[in-house]
């Protein structure tokens, strides 16, 4: 029996018109006097699929993907009204059994996922405690009070949990630094300043399950002796500040938050600070100073924030993820979460597909998966069906891993070896239609603007790094201007004073270090293998495929293509800008790329 | 402490500070733009990177770990500070020094002495050239002036005539005493020098002022070698040569004239009786064309018919006379030879536009009647015994040749005559290196030396001048001559070899420079990194074109019959209003920035990486502090000031990355930020970012003496340094370590009380000052001595007042003081310990005060009004039961309390000494300027005096003057013998 309907609400389905559609539902249940709780709930993971609506029955969840409002009409008139699911529309189906949870979909997308993090998102409604108190939420808090704040840093240390902001390092220890450091008042800060391009976890989860980031802070900051938490969430996330708002709300009123939790001896409350969005202020000293009012400027560690952190006083930073991992380990025990993953890197980790991937979204994989297994066996491949020629890994902080190395295993010192970083978990994926020259030019790109400006490494060292990249794409690029590259990146890295300048160079580093032969293309060949650098590409039209129809000199901007009607047409290499618009517009693939010098 | 290994060593160094600090202070070179000692390491410049166990890190950031392994200048360390330098030079515009300056063969201070001569001090002027060369009043006549082919004044109308401004200031100071240096205590070595020439001359000038006994062996009769011999007199008199060369002689050199070395004395004597021997011998062999004809009679060589004139000797030259060349001899010959009544001929192969010889001389020969007669050559000369006349080829100008200039070819057949009485060929010299008797090589004609040192293949035996560059012009000479002075030094201090590799690879031994005075000044002095802008025209759009004073000449019919000097000398008027048109190009902060510094160390270059840079608009709308963002490397320090230390904020970061800048708070600037210590921020600033405003019509980057005294601007006595250049007081400026932290507020600072002085004897008629004589001064004084009382001011020192009140048993006369009661009892620990603070003072009047009681409330400090552990009160005030701070307006008011001088008595006159505030009833003569006396008499400013002051904390603070006191009247009323009957 059909129990409830929900709507994946996040903003990933938010952005691909799930409000049209639970407007839609709310209107046709109204209109057909259906009384069934219309639910909203977070992302599932499957954001390629997104607006998702799921049937909920007793022992099922029944989930269709990419609807739209004619589609969610017929959804209620078939499937709620006439309990006749709609088959060819059905994504992903959930049975549950003895409160065991089994996912099929179509995609295959969760069948090599394991979920703990993320176990909640897309089932409950992130803005109703009871959702989450119902999926056995806030009883590790329960448990957690009960036991002694050493025993719980003991459990989180014997887990193994790392942290998953990027460095990786032993949560547990983190937590011990903090709970020794002699100080009045002791902070722990929920560092949600995601700001990679295409990276999203954090904005997921916080918006999908908010009661389980608060519950790990409120866990942490009984073992690390806390009274304040702060959760360092960027503006851009209004949806998540909403959420995390309301959460806080509702945990206060529970009394999980405040004076005596649970009647505790324990008194703790989070507030939310929002940060104006830069990248830097991911750096745990730039994110304190910007909580402090301040510029978002690193400071040398040490003193680390441990000993002199927030106001001067010991705090604890972790990640988003780090904090939603805890309820779980706690709920579930140190040795089930050291189970899962690699000798050196327990339990599981969120990745955001982004790029050219089939599947782009959130997966949660054991630590240890292969690269193939998430871009090919959960990810799809790409969207194209090119081949995928590398994936960037951590971010503008990381590196470019190529598809040679798709074998290893995705954990904390594997991916090292390879020149990038697990980072947050941010993973976007290139076809061969991308040069990777263009791609280190746009992850420096993006850290030159991000550069906090204060250490000359970092401000000056990848702004000139970048200019040199800009020479190669630009195809007035010698010998000399790569090695000068490989001279200046690596004192970039060495000399920057935080994690931003120090990593800045990896992008550059590991393409240099994987695609060396695309660099050399460029400055001994004057040539763009991928035909992305526009100053060393020229648009030619093939006879054999132009039939005359006259749309590309039709919509040429700059009048660079002309020929009679019915006749080949011609560009004019001197005119054209390389813009592309007639490759997009034309619809007999007569448009090639060719290199410019060969048209010149 | 903790023991660790720094560079192979074993040391003891201390753990409780960063290893940036106990490193130099182990006399290690670390270098860093961006630490302020009162703050922890900031880690922005990233230069002070060393290597720690392994890993590299900023020195400033880290604290020694026991047995950890420091390197501090390994080869990966060098290239990343090298790095970091290139880096911060990519985005760093500005003109070290002016261009002019890189014109200069001797690299003077242009800019600096133009400066001086702005503002009518010659002398100092003087002294400034006479740091990079020697005989100015020759230079301001005969030199071409390279400096002002590099005048960026020519971006707008003409360049600034520095020649002509020079030789006014140089002028000024032979007809005034001149300047002359001091001489250090002699280093007991001694040199010889050969040729007392421009490069003789200059060499031993600048090694007689470094201590060493020079003599000088001269082959002629007298000193001055071609500017006596080659330069004709209407272009240098002979008594300004004359004087020139005394005020290098009269710095105590021997000179031993008609000495030949080579004949009278050997090269090897020399060597034997010297620690070292310099050759200056010149170029003074003519060279010779080789033309059939050229024994003739009445064929001459220029330079010996110049030695003649100017020896006064009688020539015949016949009624015509051909001149063969194109340089400055040619010229010079055809000059006089038409003062000595021939009609004159210059022959030249090459074309106008390619005459070496300077225009004006050109034009001035023309003016007197020589004809020039141009792409022509001689190929012989024909006549019996004598020369009659020449027969002369046409030429063309064909393919460049090695200097650049179109290659002259004959004409064929274009042969022709020319009748000559006197044939003079001025076609070049060079150097006689076998007259020497030595086994020196020798290349064209110039004598072959090591690049670097000048020194000849002998050990010991240096040269300069024409016999190494050939014929070159006097500052060339002179610059050449002085390098080998420097070189020499070296040398007998046995530092030579190292000399050369402090020049020719620095930054492979930057440990041994560090170490080292005599090679860092070495190499700042001939190696200085420096870069200049690229500019043009439109760059200067905004200023007024102003047109160059130019110098009378006599006219051609005035000048051509004798030697009188052709060129006059710019009125003093015209001087100054040509120093001012100088655009002041070079950095006010070039002495002193620490990233010039660094990257000449480090051989940084700001082209490694071209790129994109910032161009910001100049702040300069403070009165005394200016902001230039594109000189700026962000190292933070001024914020960190403003933001941390003295916590006003008046500056701050703005945007992000690459475009990074400092500024005040956005929509103001730098007139708008209000704040007592913006000059801090100056201070703190290793660049020429934020530099101060002199208010001098043209303040110049002058290379300042710092001395240190105290602040006269309130009671606190702040210690400071007042930066000087000679007697010039530039500005006040932080001193460290001091009591104060090197805080000095900008009242201190920019109010300049320190530097009034009363230089002449004023009186106050019908409320109007005026200029009196001393001897009427001392006049109204001694008419007023009965029933007069003596008012120490809080400016007088305790000597002062010790003096006063000797003079006032002597003279029974009563004493007091302009000095509010009341007396400390806290000091400036107690700011620091009290909790609770109580204060009935205004606070803003003294301002380090307020900046520390800021520090204290955010330390946790309260102020309140009862319970206080701490009181501040302003005098007159008793102390409280509490320690108590009793704030005075005057330095020494506590001082003058402390020796018993309290409140002014009741007299119908009265002497008042060191400026007091309070007006008193009676008839007032006051030492030092005093708004309400009714005479001042000349005294000296606060940096004028020696003494003793105790600061309201009770200090006792030594104050050193800048500078000699003008005299005073105040030797005649206490130094002396107590009598005010001496006059002027």
């Amino acid at each position: 029996m059909i129990k409830a309907i929900a709507v994946g609400m996040n903003s990933c389905g938010l952005a691909a018109g799930a409000e049209a559609i639970y407007t839609k539902l709310q209107q046709e249940l109204k209109d057909r006097h259906i009384s069934l709780p219309l639910k909203k709930t977070g992302c599932v993971g499957m954001c390629y699929r997104e607006p998702l609506v799921d049937i909920i029955s007793d022992n099922e969840i029944i989930s269709y993907g990419q609807v739209t409002p004619d589609m969610a009409l017929r959804i209620v008139t078939s499937h709620v009204e006439q309990e006749q699911p709609i088959e060819e529309w059905v994504v992903k189906k959930d049975r549950f059994n003895n409160g065991q949870r089994t996912t099929w979909d179509v995609d295959e997308y969760f069948a090599r996922q394991q979920k703990i993090v993320l176990e909640n998102s897309g089932y409950i409604d992130p803005e109703n405690i009871g959702d989450y108190i119902q999926a056995d939420g806030y009883s590790a808090l329960e448990k957690a009070l009960q036991m002694e704040p050493k025993d719980i840093i003991e459990t989180i240390t014997k887990s193994g949990l790392r942290g998953r902001g990027g460095a990786g390092f032993s949560t547990g220890k983190k937590w011990q630094f903090a709970r020794k450091a002699i100080g009045g008042t002791k902070y722990i800060i929920c560092n949600g300043d995601e700001g990679d391009p295409g990276a999203f976890m954090d904005r997921n989860l916080l918006e999908g399950d908010p009661h389980r980031v608060i519950e790990g802070m409120i866990i942490g900051a009984y073992a690390i002796g806390a009274e304040h938490g702060i959760i360092y969430v960027r503006s851009e996330y209004p949806l998540a500040i909403h959420r995390l708002t309301t959460a806080l709300q509702q945990a206060r009123r529970k009394g999980l938050l405040g004076h005596n939790i649970l009647g505790s001896s324990f008194s703790f409350d989070v507030t939310i600070k929002q940060g104006a969005g830069a990248f830097v202020c991911g750096e745990e000293t730039a994110l304190i100073a910007s909580i402090e009012g301040g510029r978002g400027m690193p400071h040398p560690r040490p003193p680390y924030p441990a000993s002199k952190g927030l106001l001067n006083q010991p705090t604890n930073i972790n990640n988003v993820e780090t904090w939603a991992n805890i309820p779980w380990i706690l709920r579930h025990g140190w040795e089930a979460y050291a189970a899962i993953g690699t000798e050196k890197s327990k339990g599981t980790k969120i990745f955001a597909l982004a790029g050219k991937i089939k599947h782009g979204g959130n997966v949660e994989v054991p630590m240890g998966t292969t690269l193939q297994e998430i871009l090919y066996g959960i990810g799809g491949g790409t969207r194209t069906g090119r081949s995928i020629k590398a994936v960037q890994l951590g971010g503008p902080s990381g590196g470019c891993i190529p598809e040679r190395l798709f074998t290893i295993p995705v954990d904390y010192d594997s991916v090292t070896e390879t020149g990038a970083i697990v980072g947050s978990g941010g993973m976007i994926v290139m076809d061969d239609q991308t040069c990777m020259v263009d791609v280190a030019k746009f992850f420096l790109t993006f850290t030159v603007e991000e550069s906090c400006g204060k250490c000359t490494y970092c401000r000056l060292g990848t702004k000139r790094m970048c200019e040199l990249l800009d020479v190669i794409t630009h195809g007035n690029g010698t010998a000399e201007t790569v090695m000068e590259l490989e001279r200046l990146a690596p004192q970039v890295s060495r000399g920057s004073l935080c994690g931003l300048g120090q990593t800045a160079p990896k992008p550059v580093l590991t393409t240099l270090r994987y695609f060396r032969d695309e660099y050399t293309a460029h400055v001994e060949e004057k040539r763009c293998p991928a035909g992305v650098c526009k100053p060393l590409i020229a648009y030619v039209i093939n006879e054999d495929l132009c039939v005359g129809c006259g749309a590309c000199a039709k919509h040429c901007p700059v009048g660079a293509i002309a020929g009679d009607k019915q006749q080949l047409h011609h560009i004019d290499q001197s005119l054209c800008t390389q813009c592309g618009t007639c490759q997009e517009v034309c619809r007999f693939n007569a448009i090639e790329i060719t290199d410019k010098h060969e048209v010149t | 402490m903790v023991d660790v290994e720094v560079d192979g060593e074993s040391m003891s160094v201390p753990d409780d500070v960063s290893l940036f600090h106990a490193l130099r202070a182990q006399g290690k070179h670390v270098p860093g733009l961006c630490n302020l000692p009162e703050l922890n390491g900031y880690g922005a410049c990233r230069l002070c990177l060393i290597n720690v166990d392994g890993k590299v890190q900023t020195a400033c950031t880290v604290h020694a770990s026991p047995g950890a392994k420091v390197e501090t200048l390994n080869e990966d360390i060098v290239a990343m500070r090298q790095t970091a330098l290139n880096l911060l030079l990519s985005d760093h515009q500005g003109d070290c020094i002016g261009p002019c300056q890189r014109g200069c063969p001797a690299h003077s201070d242009v800019q600096g002495y133009l400066a001086l001569i702005a503002m009518g001090r010659y002398h100092e002027a003087v002294c400034l050239m006479k740091k990079r060369y020697i005989l100015p009043a020759v230079l301001g006549r005969v030199c071409p002036a390279f400096c002002e082919d590099e005048c960026r004044r020519h971006l707008v109308d003409e360049p600034v005539g520095i020649r002509e401004v020079k030789r006014f200031a140089a002028d000024y100071d032979l007809g005034h005493g001149p300047w002359m240096p001091e001489i250090p205590a002699a280093t007991g070595k001694g040199v010889a020098v050969v040729g007392g020439g421009p490069a003789g001359l200059s060499c031993a000038y600048y090694l007689r002022v470094r201590g060493h006994a020079v003599t000088i062996f001269e082959a002629m009769e007298e000193l001055g070698g071609m500017m006596r011999y080659g330069i004709p007199e209407y272009r240098l008199p002979k008594d300004v040569l004359d004087q020139d060369i005394a005020t290098v002689i009269d710095t105590g050199i021997e000179v031993r004239t008609s000495c030949w070395v080579g004949k009278d004395i050997s090269v090897e004597e020399l060597r034997e009786t010297f620690d070292a021997v310099f050759l200056g011998i010149g170029a003074w062999h003519p060279k010779t064309m080789g033309l059939p004809g050229e024994n003739l009679s009445g064929v001459m060589q220029g330079i010996e018919f110049l030695q003649q004139v100017n020896q006064n000797k009688h020539i015949s030259l016949g009624s015509k006379v051909m001149v063969v060349g194109g340089g400055n001899t040619a010229i010079d010959v055809a000059r006089s030879a038409v003062r000595l009544g021939a009609e004159v001929h210059v022959v030249y192969r090459r074309s106008r536009e390619e005459m070496p010889a300077e225009p004006r001389e050109i034009k001035e020969a023309e003016e007197e009647g020589v004809t020039f007669h141009f792409l022509t050559n001689p190929v012989k000369l024909w006549g019996k015994e004598s020369v009659s006349r020449v027969e002369l080829v046409k030429m063309q100008q064909g393919e460049p040749d090695s200097s650049g200039r179109p290659r002259p070819v004959p004409i064929k057949n274009s042969n022709y005559f020319m009748e000559a009485d006197t044939v003079i060929f001025a076609v070049g010299q060079h150097t006689d290196v076998a007259g020497l008797q030595m086994p020196l090589l020798a290349d064209a004609g110039r004598l072959i030396c090591n690049d670097t040192t000048c020194q000849t293949g002998l050990p010991g035996v240096f040269a300069g001048g024409d016999a190494l560059l050939g014929p070159s012009t006097i500052i060339e000479s002179i610059a050449s001559g002085r390098r080998a002075a420097v070189m020499i030094d070296c040398y007998l201090q046995g530092k030579l070899l190292m000399a050369e590799k402090t020049l020719s690879n620095p930054s492979s031994f930057i440990a041994d420079i560090s170490a080292d005075e005599t090679l860092q000044q070495l190499l700042f002095e001939f190696r200085p990194y420096n870069h200049w802008k690229d500019l043009s025209p439109s760059d200067y759009m905004h200023i007024e074109k102003v047109a160059r004073k130019k110098p009378r000449l006599l006219k051609p019919e005035e000048r051509s019959t004798n030697f009188n000097e052709v060129e006059q000398t710019l009125s003093e008027a015209a001087v100054t209003h040509e120093a001012g048109r100088c655009l002041s190009c070079g950095c006010m902060a070039v002495h002193k920035c620490k990233l010039r510094e660094y990257a000449t160390l480090y051989e940084a270059e700001q082209h490694v990486f071209d790129g994109q840079q910032n161009h910001m608009e100049l702040d300069t709308s403070h009165p005394y502090v200016a902001l230039d963002n594109n000189k700026c490397v962000l190292c933070g320090q001024c914020v960190n000031t403003t933001q941390k230390i003295t916590l006003e904020g008046i500056l701050d970061y703005m945007s992000r990355g690459f475009a990074t800048h400092v500024a005040p708070p956005i929509g103001t600037t730098l007139q708008d930020v209000e704040g007592q210590f913006l000059g801090d921020l100056v201070d703190v600033c290793p660049t020429g970012a934020l530099t101060d405003r002199p208010p001098f019509d043209k303040p110049g980057p002058w290379k300042t003496t710092a001395t240190a005294t105290i602040c006269n601007g309130c009671g606190l006595g702040c210690e400071m340094n007042i930066e000087h250049y000679g007697d010039l007081a530039i500005r006040a400026a932080s001193k460290t370590p001091s009591w104060n932290k090197g805080h000095v507020c900008d009242k201190g600072r920019f109010g300049r009380r320190w530097n009034q002085g009363v230089n002449a004897p004023r009186i106050k008629r019908q409320h109007q000052w005026t200029e009196i004589s001393w001897k009427e001064a001392i006049q109204v004084l001694h008419d007023r001595m009965k029933d007069m009382a003596i008012v120490v001011g809080p400016d007088a020192t305790l000597e002062e007042a010790a003096h006063l009140k000797n003079m006032a048993e002597s003279y029974h006369m009563p004493i007091g003081a302009d000095a509010a009661e009341g007396i400390s009892t806290a000091t400036l620990g107690d700011i620091s310990i009290a909790s609770r603070i109580m204060i009935a003072a205004d606070t803003k009047k003294y301002p380090y005060l307020a900046m520390l009681l800021q520090q204290a409330l955010r330390n946790g400090a309260q102020l309140v009004t009862d319970n206080y552990d701490l009181a501040i009160l302003e005098a007159p005030a008793q102390p409280l039961e509490v320690p108590t701070l009793i704030l005075h307006h005057g330095v020494n008011e506590t001082g003058l309390l402390h020796m018993g001088l309290k409140a002014a008595p009741q007299a119908k006159n009265y002497l008042v000494v060191g400026s007091p505030r309070q007006r008193l009833n009676g008839f007032v003569i006051s030492l030092g300027h005093f708004d309400y006396a009714d005479m001042m008499l000349p005294y000296p400013s606060w940096i004028e005096k020696d003494g003793t002051v105790i600061n309201d904390f009770n200090m006792e603070l030594s104050l050193h003057k800048v500078r000699e006191k003008a005299v005073g009247i105040e030797r005649y009323l206490w130094f002396e013998e107590p009598a005010v009957t001496a006059a002027d």
